[in-house]
C-alpha cells in the first residue's frame, strides 16, 4: 500500500495569520519602525489601517507559503514530513519508533476545529525526535493517532483501523475529514478529575515556596496596587502594629499564591481524563488549550507516586508513568496530575500494574545516618556561630538542627523497598516523598554504592538503572544483606556474579 | 566485622600494570606544576605582605611536597589495587573506589554501545579504556586503562554478544 502526500488542514492558515506564526520574524524588524512612524503622527488613521492590512496580508502570505510547501504521508514503514520553502527538509519517523502521540489545541485551534499533532519517537531517528503537524482536523488527528500507534502493535499485518480507510479506494491511509467518523474504539476510563481535587493545587510545594518570597516583597508596596479602599485599609495597618502588618502581608501573599495556584491548576488540568483505547493510554486535559497525550502501554515500565509535604498532609499525590524512550517524562507521563492518594494508587494499579508486597523497612543504622545528616550540619553551624559570639544566628541554626530531628526521623520512615515476581518498589524522601514501582525487565544495570561510613554501619545504597524517567532510582541505605537479597530476587541471572561467594577478602585485598 | 561478611564480590581482573606508570606520570606533572607555582610564590612574596599571607606562602611549598609524595608514590599503586573488572557470560561488572566503593553490573543483553577510548597519554603507555553504554544515562560502565590489546579484544566481543542477545524490553 502506498499513500499520497497530504497537506495540512487549510484552516490553520487563519490561525497562523492571526498569530503571525510565520511572519513573526519579519514583524519583529518591521514592527518597531512602523510603530515609530505611527507615533510621530505622520500617519492618519488611514495609514494605520494600511499598516494593519499590509501586516495581515504579509502574515497570510507567509502562512500560505508554509502550508503550500508542507506535506506529510504515512506508508507501511514511516511517517514522512516534507517542508521548507527553498531548502527542503524531509523527516522520516519509522513507525516502530513512535512512542507517543500528543494532540494539542489552543483556543484558536479549537475554534477552527483543528489540532496540533506531535509525534514522539525514540532516540535514534536523528535530530530532535519530534515530528509536528500544525495543524490537522480533529477527525484526522484521531485517525492519525490510531494509525501511528496501531502500526506498532499489529506489526507487518497492518490492517485498516476503521471502515473509513477501507472505503478510501486503498490509495490513502488517512481518510479525509469528510469521511464518516470512525467507530469509537473500546475505551476504559481509569480516572476523571474531580474539580474538588483542584483544592490540592495550592499545597504543591513548588507553587508555595517560591512565590511566597516574591509576594512578600510585592505587598510591601501594597498602596500602589489597585485594591479597593476598604481592603487596603485592612492591609495598611498603622506603623505601630509591625507584627500585625507583617502577618497580614503574609496572609495576603498566601491568599494570592493559593488562588493563583488554584487557577493555574484549573487551567492546566480541567477536565482531566485518563483512559485506555486499544493499546494506548490516553490522557486528556486543559481548560483553554486542550491537550491529549497518548502513551503506548507496551512501553510503560512502571510509575512514580510523588507527594510533596503539603500533599502528604492531606493524603494526596500525583502519579507519573515511567515510559522507555519517552522525552519530557514528567509532563508527558502524567497519569494523574493531582488527586487523593487512594485514587492515585488505584489508578496506578489499574493502568500500570498492581504491587501489593509490603515494603521492607531499612535497618536502624539507616535512621542514625539520616539523623546525623539532617542534624549534623546545622548543629555544626550553630556551634561555630556561638563561638563567633552571634547568639541570634546560633539560635536560628540550633532551631534548624532541632527541626532536623523530625526531618531525619521522617526521612528514615520513608525508606523501604520490596520486590514481587515482576517488579520492585522503592520509597524515600520527606519533603518530597516518592514511591517508585519499576518492572524488573526494565532494568539495564545495578550500581552498588558504599561509602566508608556506610561500610562501617553495614549499609549500602543501590541504584536501579532504567532507560526511563531519571535513568536510575535509589534504594537508599538498606543493609548490605538486604541489598544483596534484593539483587538476587530481582536479577538472579545477570547480577549473580556480584553475589557469588568467590574467595575474597576485603574489597581492596586482592594483592598481587 | 559482620558488615564485611556480606559484601558484593570483587571482580576477578585488574587493569593493566602500565596504568601505574600513567597515573604516576600524571601525578608528576600535576605536582611539578604545583611545586613551581608555590615555590615561586614563596620566593617572590613581598616582605610587606600581611602576616597570614606570608605564613601561607611559606607553608604552601611543603604542602605541595606532601601532595607530590601522595600522588606520585602512593596513589597510583592504591588506584591500581582498587580498580577491578570482569566480563562473565551474562554481564559486565566493575568495582572502583577506595573509601567510597562502587560496584556496577550491566547485563550484556542491555548493552547498547561499546566504545574504546584512547587518550594521548594512554597511547604512550599502550592503554585504552572501554565504555559500555545502555539506555540509561546512569547505567554506564567505564573500564579504564586496559592493555590496548585487551580492550581491542573485549570491546568487539561485548558488542557482538550484545547484538546476539539484545532484547527490546528497554
Amino acid at each position: 500500500m502506498t499513500s499520497a502526500p497530504r497537506r495540512l488542514d487549510w484552516r490553520v492558515l487563519i490561525v497562523h495569520t492571526i498569530t503571525f506564526r510565520q511572519a513573526r520574524a519579519i514583524l519583529s524588524s518591521v514592527g518597531p519602525l512602523a510603530a515609530i512612524v505611527a507615533l510621530q503622527g505622520r500617519l492618519g488613521s488611514v495609514g494605520l489601517i494600511g499598516i494593519v492590512v499590509v501586516a495581515t496580508v504579509a502574515s497570510l502570505a507567509f502562512a500560505a507559503l508554509r502550508w503550500w510547501r508542507f506535506s506529510y504521508e504515512i506508508d507501511d514503514e514511516r511517517l514522512l514530513v516534507r517542508q521548507g520553502l527553498v531548502s527542503r527538509s524531509e523527516r522520516a519517523v519509522p513507525l516502530d519508533r513512535v512512542r507517543g502521540v500528543d494532540v494539542e489545541a489552543s483556543p484558536l485551534h479549537r475554534l477552527m476545529r483543528i489540532t496540533v499533532l506531535r509525534v514522539d519517537a525514540a532516540a535514534g531517528t536523528g535530530g530532535d525526535d519530534e515530528a509536528v503537524l500544525d495543524a490537522v482536523s480533529v477527525a484526522d488527528a484521531g485517525r492519525l493517532r490510531e494509525v501511528l500507534l496501531a502500526r506498532r502493535r499489529v506489526g507487518e499485518q497492518w490492517a485498516p483501523v476503521n471502515e473509513g480507510t477501507a472505503t478510501d479506494g486503498g490509495s490513502t491511509r488517512v481518510p479525509d475529514a469528510t469521511d464518516q467518523p470512525a467507530a469509537a474504539p473500546a475505551e476504559r476510563v481509569f480516572a476523571r478529575l474531580d474539580p474538588r481535587w483542584l483544592l490540592y493545587a495550592p499545597l504543591i510545594g513548588s507553587y508555595l515556596a517560591v512565590p511566597l518570597a516574591i509576594g512578600g516583597t510585592l505587598l510591601r508596596d501594597v498602596g500602589s496596587l489597585p485594591i479597593p479602599t476598604g481592603l487596603r485599609d485592612l492591609v495598611e495597618v498603622p506603623d505601630g502594629a509591625g507584627v500585625g502588618r507583617i502577618a497580614l502581608n503574609v496572609l495576603g501573599a498566601l491568599t494570592v499564591v493559593a488562588v493563583g495556584a488554584l487557577l493555574a491548576g484549573a487551567v492546566a488540568n480541567w477536565g482531566f481524563v485518563l483512559a485506555s483505547r486499544g493499546g494506548t493510554l490516553v490522557a486528556e486535559r486543559g481548560l483553554l488549550t486542550r491537550r491529549t497525550v497518548s502513551l503506548e502501554i507496551a512501553r510503560i515500565r512502571g510509575y512514580v507516586l510523588s507527594q510533596g509535604l503539603g500533599l502528604r498532609l492531606v493524603r494526596a499525590a500525583r502519579l507519573t508513568a515511567l515510559v522507555t524512550g519517552l522525552g519530557d517524562q514528567n509532563r508527558r507521563g502524567q497519569l494523574l496530575p493531582l488527586g487523593p492518594l487512594r485514587v492515585a494508587e488505584a489508578v496506578a494499579a489499574a493502568a500500570v500494574r498492581r504491587f501489593n508486597t509490603p515494603l521492607v523497612p531499612h535497618p536502624p543504622a539507616a535512621l542514625r545516618r539520616r539523623l546525623f545528616r539532617a542534624v549534623g550540619p546545622p548543629a555544626l553551624v550553630a556551634v561555630v556561630l556561638m563561638l563567633l559570639d552571634l547568639p541570634v544566628a546560633a539560635a536560628a541554626a540550633a532551631a534548624v538542627a532541632i527541626a532536623g530531628i523530625a526531618l531525619g526521623i521522617d526521612r528514615y520512615r520513608a525508606l523501604g523497598h520490596a520486590a514481587d515476581a515482576a517488579a520492585l518498589a522503592v520509597r524515600s524522601g520527606s519533603l518530597l516523598r516518592r514511591r517508585v514501582v519499576l518492572e524488573q525487565r526494565a532494568l539495564v544495570g545495578w550500581r552498588v554504592q558504599q561509602s566508608w561510613f556506610q561500610r562501617r554501619a553495614g549499609l549500602t545504597t543501590l541504584l536501579a538503572c532504567v532507560g526511563a524517567g531519571e535513568g536510575g532510582y535509589e534504594v537508599l541505605d538498606c543493609s548490605t544483606a538486604q541489598g544483596l537479597d534484593l539483587l538476587h530476587a530481582v536479577s538472579p541471572g545477570w547480577a549473580a556474579p556480584l553475589l557469588s561467594q568467590a574467595p575474597h577478602r576485603a574489597a581492596t585485598g586482592r594483592s598481587g | 566485622m559482620s558488615a564485611r561478611t556480606v559484601s558484593p564480590r570483587t571482580p576477578a581482573l585488574q587493569v593493566s600494570r602500565n596504568a601505574i606508570g600513567l597515573w604516576t606520570l600524571q601525578g608528576v606533572i600535576s605536582s611539578a606544576f604545583l611545586l613551581v607555582v608555590t615555590i615561586t610564590a614563596a620566593v617572590l612574596a613581598p616582605a610587606a605582605a600581611p602576616a597570614p599571607l606570608l605564613l601561607l606562602a611559606a607553608v604552601a611549598p611543603y604542602a605541595a611536597g606532601v601532595y607530590a609524595v601522595v600522588v606520585v608514590a602512593i596513589r597510583p599503586r592504591l588506584r591500581y589495587r582498587v580498580h577491578h573488572w570482569e566480563v562473565t557470560d551474562e554481564s559486565v561488572f566493575t568495582l572502583t573506589g577506595w573509601l567510597a566503593q562502587t560496584w556496577t553490573i550491566i547485563p550484556i543483553a542491555r548493552i547498547q554501545t561499546v566504545d574504546i577510548n584512547r587518550g594521548a597519554m594512554q597511547r604512550l603507555f599502550g592503554l585504552a579504556s572501554v565504555a559500555v553504554l545502555t539506555a540509561s544515562s546512569k547505567g554506564t560502565v567505564e573500564i579504564v586503562h586496559l592493555d590496548a590489546g585487551v580492550a581491542g579484544a573485549v570491546a568487539p566481543d561485548l558488542a557482538r554478544r550484545a547484538a546476539a542477545v539484545r532484547d527490546e524490553a528497554t
